[in-house]
């Protein structure tokens, strides 16, 4: 008996430490990286991620559009955080603006991925070249945003290895010009890959296009003081015939026009998702939607923008709601600021943006807000009107300026954009002209009027004026100031501060703008 | 004889626990044997019989005169009998426990003629547990016997005679016979426990021969206090071993820290149920179930478990049976009350203070604040914080039997447990059961089986989210609203419609709380069987087997929140599945032998663990009805499946250990590990890790037995390797791509895609963690004073984390390295004084512990790393800062607020330069650090951290004729807490609702106050930089348990044992910590986000046993 035991007991041990190569497992869940670039498919899915951070909110919700508040266009919800972006005085590390770097670096970062891994893949050569070109748009994209918001000639932004993901440690560039190199180098690259507009089908509406890419050299140029090459482009652009602008301005901004002869660029969106889509239309929506939806409330036009507009300018209503104005709310005719629609403490200027509101006005079904048109999670407040990010106008006023600045005349662009606006045409169009029409026909977008002024070097002189409300009065019976005049230093002010905890852990690459 | 005066101790380590509580002493002497010796000494005679039957003696060398051969021949016969033909002769009796059997010189004959009498009498332990074996002797005679398996004898004695009772590990008693026929007498446990049998890593020893940290929780400790967890066993039982709570929370676990945090990455105390990994959580275990929990603290006693115990091991085990048949039924049932609850403004003391602040900012007044416009918003109407409160209710009851034979036993034990939170809505329940029984097939084989299965469900509301928490929401919420609408419809209410947006986006907290519709179903079932085999004497041979199951069916549906306030116009129903099945085979092989003075146990074996995760979430929106009987997938109109994912991994070792002693006095314990993973890749894969201790027992030295006033000390030294893989995910050398959706077309669609956003790491290893041990234990005062104390350093190198990479690497998610150590030392101190004066006996236990978190080292880039949890727009509070504790709090120094807008102007740098070029009188005066002129972040600076420097405890039972009483405090001292209520309740600017406290805030009338002037504006950054004004003293010291019991005497009920008793817990709290509840835990990283509060529970049982 005690022999069997003792069989039995040596034969347990051993059986059981024979195998040594139980260690290894197969890993579950989603494909990794090294096994991931194996067919067409994957090219595909791979670029499709891209887009997912168009429903990130520090991309295109609210992210880089709170330093726009820095502007003269804007009155923003008072807040701490607003309130210093407006005087200059912020740190970077705010919770507002931090995560917004690492967001556009992760969108590179793929951008890269695809860059360097679908070469290799072995699939058709169009559908290769239309995502070659997608990343190299998307990245170009993403680090123009970056570049001036950050970048100056002292120093510009770090450029990602696009060879080796693991090198994180990159210095910044000597000057932001090497960043717009890069820039346009890649968005050339787009352009030559990509398809015109006109080649996708419904399905694909939303990818980057020839077009596209020029309109963005057009933009990178600008930035860069080539304007010769703006000019190039932004003709490149015209010259195509692809684009037009859409006759009536106020209608633009809707959901049917989405895709719009003057579409370039934008944020597609959608409300079906209660957690998908862009929030920039709720963001900018009456706080607490005067009780019927969750509206956000935070940035709201300025009386100094509606004071721009010349006063047959049809843009200025289809852009503004002011006092008395009628607009559609949830299938109910509103006034604004009267009876139910009387605007609440948190509007900074007794006005409200109009371009991003058509998606509520439609009426809500069996009491339930609509899903098709908007979000129905006043977490999310998204709405299925997409969030213009170029359209064909700006194409047009970024000719203008091109050729102005280099002293050709550019009548032929602003009359375009000022005709659609049912304005008189001008003859020998100046340079403040060209900033007019720009701050006019482009208010509330995300084409950064505060960058804008700071381009034409403006800003110091209009931000020493002080902002006033719509109509509200002060104890002495003047109409109330909302932002006094402030303090803008160009040779600090013209960028903003790196989050500062993105300096602490970058091993000495990365150093905080001067003044800052 | 006292159990101290055993010199000697011959017994080998006992090698099972399971067989250990097997075995009673009636057993043992009822063991079978043959034996033939001629003329042999009789401690050659005493080993042959320990090879022949499961027995231990022990025995003082010097009792056993030398020379005296016996010779002796039996065959089949008990051991009582053999011993009584061999020990007699010699004038030597015994007294048994367990298997040891101590013998001892008997006490001198005196023939004398007396009247005989009839008694009988029961010895029972100090709870009352029957103590068979026990030896009860006439004093001075050799009239004697042994108890049965009842604990009851029976003796034939002089009438003049004292009675004289002992049993290992209890002090000897004694008492005048008389006239008393009936005996029932309840032994005192001799503290010093020498004899105790402590359980460690696959085996036990005994405490005389404990060599490294290693404390134990008996049942005598856990009787008289009231349990919600498995976890709470451990509260202030253990220097060292902090448990606290997560707030109070009836679905939350405590977090147990066993000598502080080692790691970055996730380092838990590895809990062994039963000989058994378990994988379940340790609210899953019933207290109840539970007969002793030991704790290895230090390397070397955790290194046998290897691979996961760097943490520390909690090593439970739960009851078995006994050999008669018992009973026991217990019911519990109380009441718990919020303790203190925080005050916010009126309605009207709000619009004034608003006012305030928006003067101070030269804005606009807001309209409902304006008594002309709005006279509505100045009439409190609702105080949230009353609201939100509700009196909970505990409910608990368990039922168990047990009983056997010699050859089998078993143990059946059910409970059920309710808990209804003092949170609205907010409850959880906990039902177990649990099978124990263990067989001898036949001699020498032995299998058995411990199963158990809990079922555990709860519902909570958010406590823990700076944006949504129901307590925060509670205190921020308008006073002028109503809890439901006012037009009488029975609908919830919402913020008032007029100017509703002057109250911020928070959401009805009573609603919320109301809606609630949660249900986590988490099932744990642990199949446990086991066989030993003992093939040879000495030799063991012990197969373990174990498959845990834990599955969990999670529902909660979300209703359209319609209210005026924020609006979420849909439904939403999230069903989650997630299953956890763990396989563990070991094998271990142990072999002991003893050669003249040295004693050897040699232990070889092999595990191997395997474990795989099954998971999916489906979400349901756009349902028609939300009645509760329509919350299923079928009536939602759209179904996303969110989540599907799996993993699995495995570990495998090989280990070795020997111990040694030489006469019980020189001891010495070696252990070599060898763990592979299949999380690392070869060559990284295996790492072999050693430890080794040492122990002397000072006391036992020959020259030590004069000293009469110190009656044990024996020192201990350990050092030992463990690796440690905490969090580490199965596969950090093959990232999955993160899946994702986007809207893509001209209508847009779920455009699905995979993208890299964490990188994988090839090169990984194992992190270690290295640990030294110094310990003492002493008893003194012939025992009465017992104590040990413990200094240690534990360095955990090659730290496995997932570091957080620069945003310009485009990797959110990081990557798994191994950078850094941390190093935790301290020191720990435990003392119990006991003492019995008649009927009164009374023990008091104190326990300190302090534990020195820093971070020695860490890779250059993660140096200044923000953790911990983002509180609305403040930067994250938490750093990892080298020199420094995990997490500390990192931020600005303030030296209080300006008095004056002069005091402000006159701050200026050594250039003339206003430092806060913003300030006026009432904003925080920011120290410039780093003197360079300029308050910017690089005058940041560690401003505390969450860990406490000292714990302590304080525990005393009292007992008097049938009454007990439990004192038991809990203190921890030196720990911050970030408390965030004072962030939002103090800032005018969120819009919110503020706290009373608000009234106190700097005026130009209030000039010496703490709290900054109200505002809407911020200049100065007095809200957007993390400063020490938010950092309080999180120190506190708790009543955590005091309880009155009553024993009825078992002769009024037949023999039953009836206890009746009252508890209360948490009744009163010493602490200058101005949050709800000072007990935050560790969880949160030390930020207080208005957290559920720890109760005040009031609760009366009752406890039958027969």
């Amino acid at each position: 008996m005690k022999k069997i035991i003792l069989a039995t007991m040596v034969g347990a041990m051993l059986t059981a430490t024979s195998c040594n190569d139980m260690l290894d497992v197969v890993p579950q869940g989603s494909p990794t990286a090294d096994d991931y670039w194996r067919s067409e498919k994957n090219a595909v899915t791979a670029i499709n991620s891209i887009y997912a951070d168009f429903s990130n909110d520090d991309m295109y919700g609210r992210g880089f559009f709170w330093l726009s508040n820095g502007s003269d266009d804007i009155g923003t919800k008072p807040r701490a955080f607003s309130e210093n972006v407006k005087a200059f005085k912020i740190t970077g590390n705010e919770s507002e603006i931090k995560g917004v770097w690492g967001v556009h670096y992760k969108v590179m970062k793929q951008c890269n991925d695809i860059l360097r891994n679908v070469p290799n893949i072995e699939m058709d050569e169009a559908l290769r070249n239309r995502v070659l070109g997608e990343a190299h748009f998307h990245h170009a994209v993403m680090h123009l945003e970056l570049a001036y918001h950050y970048g100056d000639n002292r120093a510009g932004i770090p450029i990602m290895d696009r060879k080796d993901p693991k090198n994180f440690y990159v210095k910044r560039t000597n000057s932001v010009q090497e960043n717009y190199a890069f820039i346009a180098e890649d968005l050339k690259k787009a352009a030559e890959l990509l398809p015109y507009f006109e080649a996708y089908k419904g399905g694909d509406y939303g990818r980057p296009h020839k077009t596209a890419a020029w309109s963005y050299l057009a933009r990178t140029y600008l930035y860069a003081g080539d304007w010769a090459n703006a000019e190039l482009y932004a003709g490149m652009v015209i010259d195509s015939k692809k684009h037009s602008l859409v006759p009536d301005f106020a209608e633009l901004f809707t959901i049917k026009n989405n895709f719009s002869s003057e579409y370039i660029w934008s944020v597609t969106s959608s409300a079906k998702n209660t957690t998908m889509g862009s929030i920039f239309p709720g963001v900018l929506l009456e706080d607490k939607g005067w009780n019927q939806y969750n509206g956000w409330g935070v940035f709201y036009p300025t009386q100094d923008l509606y004071n721009e507009f010349e006063a047959n300018d049809t843009r200025r209503e289809a852009t503004i709601l002011k006092t008395g104005d009628k607009f559609m709310y949830f299938g109910v005719e509103a006034t604004f600021n009267e009876g139910a629609y009387t605007v609440s403490s948190s509007n900074r200027t007794g006005l409200q943006f109009r371009k991003f509101m058509e998606p509520f006005g439609y009426p809500k079904v069996y009491g339930s807000i609509d899903s098709r048109y908007v979000n129905t999670n006043g977490d999310k407040p998204s709405t299925a009107l997409n969030v213009p990010l170029v359209r064909y106008a700006d194409v047009l006023l970024m000719m203008a300026e091109a050729k102005l600045k280099q002293g050709k005349n550019a009548d032929a662009e602003i009359n375009l954009v000022r005709q659609r606006a049912k304005l008189a045409p001008k003859s020998g169009a100046t340079l403040d002209d060209l900033k007019h029409e720009r701050r006019c026909e482009l208010a509330g977008e995300w084409t950064d009027r505060h960058f804008d002024l700071v381009r034409w070097g403006d800003a110091k002189a209009k931000y020493a004026k002080p902002l006033y409300h719509a109509y509200a009065k002060d104890k002495d019976g003047a109409i109330q100031v909302i932002y006094a005049g402030r303090d803008f230093n160009p040779a600090i002010h013209h960028v903003w501060p790196i989050p500062p905890d993105e300096i602490a852990v970058s091993q000495g690459t990365l150093w905080q703008n001067e003044g800052w | 004889m006292r159990a101290t005066s055993i010199v000697c101790i011959l017994a080998t380590v006992l090698l099972s626990a399971a067989y250990a509580h097997g075995v009673s002493g009636q057993q043992v002497l009822n063991q079978r044997l043959t034996l033939n010796v001629k003329n042999e000494p009789l401690p050659q005679v005493l080993k042959r019989i320990q090879q022949l039957v499961d027995v231990n003696f022990s025995y003082k060398s010097a009792d056993l005169a030398p020379g005296e051969n016996v010779t002796l021949s039996v065959r089949d016969s008990e051991l009582k009998d053999v011993l009584a033909q061999l020990l007699a002769p010699a004038g030597l009796d015994y007294a048994v426990a367990n298997k040891n059997i101590v013998i001892r010189k008997a006490p001198r004959r005196e023939q004398t003629s007396v009247q005989d009498v009839d008694i009988t009498g029961t010895i029972l332990s100090e709870t009352g547990e029957p103590l068979p074996g026990a030896a009860v002797v006439v004093k001075g005679t050799s009239i004697g016997t042994t108890t049965d398996a009842d604990g009851t004898f029976k003796l034939r004695v002089p009438d003049n005679g004292i009675l004289v009772v002992s049993f290992i590990g209890y002090n000897v008693y004694e008492e005048q016979i008389g006239n008393k026929v009936n005996f029932e007498i309840q032994m005192v446990a001799d503290i010093t426990q020498l004899q105790d049998v402590v359980v460690v890593g696959y085996g036990t020893v005994q405490r005389s021969e404990v060599l490294g940290a290693v404390s134990t929780v008996g049942l005598k400790e856990a009787s008289s206090r009231n349990y919600n967890t498995a976890a709470e066993l451990l509260m202030g039982t253990v220097p060292g071993v902090t448990v606290m709570n997560n707030g109070g929370d009836p679905t939350a676990t405590g977090d147990i820290k066993i000598r502080g945090i080692g790691s970055m990455n996730k380092e838990n105390p590895l809990i062994i149920l039963d000989g058994v990994i378990f994988e379940g959580a340790i609210n899953a275990i019933n207290p109840n179930e539970i007969e002793n929990i030991s704790v290895l603290k230090d390397a070397a006693s955790a290194a046998i478990y290897g691979a996961r115990a760097s943490g520390g091991v909690i090593l439970i085990t739960t009851k078995k049976g006994r050999t008669s048949n018992h009973v026991e039924v217990s019911y519990q049932q109380g009441v718990q009350r919020v303790g203190k609850m925080l005050k916010a403004l009126n309605a009207n003391e709000r619009a004034e203070l608003t006012n305030i602040a928006t003067d101070n900012a030269g804005v606009a007044r807001i309209p409902a604040f304006d008594a002309a416009r709005d006279p509505d918003a100045r009439i409190t109407r609702t105080n949230w914080m009353d609201e939100i409160f509700q009196t909970g209710i505990t409910n608990n009851i368990d039922v168990s039997m047990d009983g056997g034979n010699e050859k089998s036993n078993y143990y059946i034990s059910g409970g059920y447990r309710r808990n209804k939170g003092i949170l609205l809505n907010t409850q959880s329940e906990r039902y177990s059961v649990r099978v124990n029984s263990s067989h001898e097939l036949w001699k020498g084989v032995r299998f058995g089986e411990n199963i158990s299965y809990s079922l555990w469900d709860g519902q909570t509301g958010n406590t823990s989210s700076a944006y949504t928490g129901a307590i925060m929401a509670a205190l921020y919420y308008p006073t002028n609203a109503t809890i439901y609408r006012q037009d009488g419809s029975g609908k919830f209410g919402g913020v008032p419609e007029l100017h509703a947006n002057a109250y911020g986006d928070l959401i009805n907290p009573v609603a919320y709380l109301k809606r609630l519709d949660q249900s986590n179903p988490t099932s744990t079932l642990l199949i446990n069987p086991y066989v030993e085999i003992k093939p040879l004497p000495g030799l063991l041979f012990r197969s373990n087997w174990a498959i845990t199951q834990k599955r969990l069916d999670a529902k909660e549906f979300n209703v359209k929140v319609l209210e005026t306030g924020k609006i979420f116009d849909f439904n939403e129903l999230y069903q989650t599945s997630d299953n956890y099945n763990s396989f563990l085979t070991e094998q271990t092989l142990t072999y002991e032998k003893t050669v003249g003075d040295h004693a050897f146990t040699v232990l070889a074996g092999y595990t191997y663990q395997r474990n795989k995760r099954n998971m999916f979430r489906v979400r349901g929106t756009e349902f028609d009805y939300e009645d509760p009987q329509y919350r299923y997938l079928r009536n939602a109109q759209v179904i996303e499946a969110r989540e599907s994912n799996g993993d699995e991994d495995i570990i495998m070792s090989y280990v070795g250990r020997v111990n040694y002693n030489y006469k019980g006095r020189y001891l010495l314990s070696g252990i070599v590990r060898r763990d592979g993973t299949s999380k690392l890749l070869s060559p990284n894969r295996w790492e072999t890790y050693p430890s080794v201790s040492l122990g002397w027992n000072i006391s036992q030295e020959p020259f030590f037995q004069n000293v009469t006033v110190v009656s044990d000390l024996k020192l201990r030294g350990s050092w030992g390797m463990i690796g440690n893989l905490g969090a580490l995910s199965a596969y950090p050398y093959a990232v999955g791509l993160a899946r994702t959706q986007a809207w893509v077309g001209l209508d847009p669609q779920y455009t699905y895609g995979y993208g890299e956003t964490g990188l994988s790491n090839a090169d990984l290893k194992w992190e270690t963690s290295e640990q030294q041990n110094i310990g003492l234990d002493f008893g003194l005062l012939e025992g009465r004073l017992i104590g040990s104390f413990d200094v240690f350093k534990k360095k955990n190198y090659d730290m496995l984390f997932r570091k957080v990479l620069p945003g310009n690497a485009g990797s959110p998610d990081g990557q798994w390295i191994n950078g850094g150590n941390v190093v935790n030392k301290g020191f720990e101190l435990g003392l119990t004084y006991r003492k019995s004066t008649g009927e009164l006996t009374y023990d008091v236990t104190a326990n300190v512990a302090r534990v020195k978190n820093e971070i020695g080292f860490i890779t250059e880039d993660n140096r200044f790393q923000n953790t911990g949890p983002v509180v609305r727009t403040l930067p994250q509070a938490n750093i990892n800062l080298v020199g420094n504790a995990l997490g500390s709090f990192y931020g600005f120094k303030t030296d209080g607020l300006f008095r004056s807008n002069d005091e402000a102007a006159a701050y200026v740098n050594a250039k003339g330069q206003r430092l806060q070029p913003n300030a006026v009188g009432g904003d925080f005066k920011f120290l410039d650090t780093d003197n360079d002129g300029v308050i910017d972040n690089d005058d940041r600076v560690v401003l505390g951290n969450p860990f406490p420097k000292f714990t302590y405890s304080f525990n005393a039972n009292v007992g008097y004729k049938g009454f007990d009483l439990n004192l038991f405090f809990q203190g921890i001292q030196g720990n911050d807490i970030f408390n965030t209520t004072r962030l939002l309740g103090l800032n005018p600017g969120y819009g919110y609702n503020m706290l009373a406290e608000a009234k106190e805030a700097w005026s130009p009338d209030n000039t010496n106050a703490t709290i900054p002037r109200l505002s809407m504006k911020d200049n100065n950054n007095n809200w957007t930089r993390v400063s020490d004004f938010f950092i309080e003293d999180g120190s506190f010291m708790r009543l955590k348990n005091i309880t009155l019991g009553y024993t009825l005497k078992p002769e009024l009920l037949g023999g039953a044992r009836l206890r009746v008793y009252v508890t209360g817990q948490n009744l009163f709290t010493i602490t200058n910590y101005s949050g709800m509840d000072p007990e935050v835990g560790i969880g949160n990283s030390g930020v207080d986000t208005g957290m559920y509060p720890v109760s005040k529970i009031y609760m009366a049982g009752i406890n039958l046993k027969f």
